[in-house]
């Protein structure tokens, strides 16, 4: 589930994998700025059937362990 | 708390203008990738936008819809007991492009005029003035126009910003009916948090320098001058699904008015991924969401009144509706009104060239 995380989010951010690491952020990551957010945001929730509640998509844009941590929360509450 | 409740003051017209030419977001700005323009525009739902050329103001926008609206109402521009003009784009820094306006309009001069230097929020900050004039003044009619040409106020290489803003004006009149139904507006504000969206330079705070006119690379990556338009785009995001949200619900549970109450929500188009956020939020059905921003972009102070111009327009005269309006953005600055809307005259929405 990780790697399926890392490798949508690089897809959506049109960046490698490989410059995705759990403490990438938008300060070390340039691409990742509030619009790239939103669309890997919109992606994910096109993704998986999902709506993030807003304040969700607000603390993602902390970190990527941050991302990847509230996306697999979403999914275990789905089950 | 700046919240009032207006009794027996009417909106009888709404009409809007943009410029004829338009923007296309997927075929135009070669500056951005074609796959970041795909995906821009499937967020934003912004496929394209009116951009005025350099001799056409958002005063010029209000102005026509103004005469379309009056003229619509046979109501003559000599019956004006005021004018307020909301708009962060003026025709000059001095005087009130209002007092122009009065002219241009062929008004008595036995009238009052001024702008409101309002972005997002202006049209309801607009409406609370426009009531107040009426209510507290004893006026009988006046004319709101609210109206911005935002596309001159970004620079066209940021990409923050140039995907959604566009250009459109509109004119709303108020009348003294003793029969009216109450308007209710509140508004609020937040200066602590005004760097989030804000010219920073071109004031008196920053004079214009040929520093301060350069454009360059800025630290979040956008190109732009300190003289353009800034936005940061997570923290407006943040204010609008939190505070928004959160007077907006506030403002529902005080008035007693749940989702199925409302006929139409009339959100501030300011993009659709975050606006759908906010509806999905208060639990709007979006069948009672009217939208232009696909069309027009994200207008500013004109952005509501072209929504409901354009819903109206589209509706016919004999609707009646009770409308919820949220406006938000610089200031930080948010507002939310409520009406019932009976009959309101809106013409088509004019196209300027």
């Amino acid at each position: 589930m990780d790697e399926k995380i890392r490798e949508l989010f690089a897809t959506l951010l049109r960046v490698s994998p490989e410059e995705i690491e759990d403490q990438t952020s938008p300060a070390s990551l340039a691409r990742w700025d509030s619009l790239q957010h939103m669309i890997v945001v919109a992606g994910f929730e096109e993704e998986f059937g999902v709506d993030l509640d807003p304040e969700e998509a607000v603390e993602m844009y902390r970190d990527f362990a941050t991302f990847k941590r509230i996306v697999r929360q979403r999914m275990e509450s789905r089950r | 708390m700046a919240k009032s409740v207006f009794t027996g003051v009417r909106v009888s017209g709404v009409a809007g203008a943009v410029p004829k030419a338009a923007v296309n977001n997927l075929t135009d700005h070669h500056f951005c990738p074609i796959e970041d323009r795909k995906k821009i525009v499937a967020l934003t739902k912004v496929e394209s936008y009116r951009k005025a050329p350099p001799e056409i103001c958002a005063s010029d926008l209000c102005l026509a819809a103004a005469e379309t609206l009056l003229s619509g109402l046979g109501r003559q521009p000599g019956e004006i007991d005021a004018i307020v003009f909301a708009t962060i784009t003026p025709d000059y820094r001095v005087p009130s492009t209002a007092c122009v306006l009065q002219h241009r309009l062929k008004c008595r001069t036995t009238v009052i005029a001024y702008d409101i230097s309002m972005g997002c929020s202006g049209y309801v900050v607009g409406l609370y003035n426009a009531c107040s004039l009426i209510k507290g003044g004893g006026l009988k009619r006046v004319l709101l126009l609210s109206g911005d040409t935002q596309t001159k106020l970004c620079c066209d290489q940021d990409k923050n910003v140039v995907f959604i803003l566009g250009d459109g004006g509109t004119a709303t009149l108020l009348e003294a009916d003793a029969g009216a139904g109450d308007i209710v507006i509140e508004v609020m504000t937040d200066g602590g948090r005004f760097q989030n969206l804000y010219v920073p330079a071109g004031g008196f705070r920053r004079p214009s320098t040929e520093e301060t006119r350069q454009v360059r690379e800025q630290p979040d990556g956008g190109m732009r001058s300190e003289e353009h338009l800034y936005m940061n785009g997570m923290e407006i995001f943040k204010f609008s699904v939190t505070d928004v949200v959160k007077t907006l619900a506030s403002f529902m549970e005080a008035e007693r008015l749940s989702p199925d109450d409302v006929d139409q929500l009339f959100l501030h188009q300011a993009n659709w991924f975050m606006n759908d956020k906010i509806v999905k939020k208060l639990k709007f059905p979006p069948e009672k969401v009217p939208y232009t921003i696909g069309f027009y972009g994200n207008t500013g102070s004109a952005s509501i009144p072209l929504t409901m111009a354009h819903h109206f327009s589209r509706q016919g005269s004999a609707a009646r509706e009770r409308c919820l309006l949220s406006g938000f953005g610089v200031g930080l600055s948010w507002g939310v009104a409520s009406m019932m809307v009976d009959g309101v005259f809106a013409p088509p929405i004019v196209e300027l060239a």
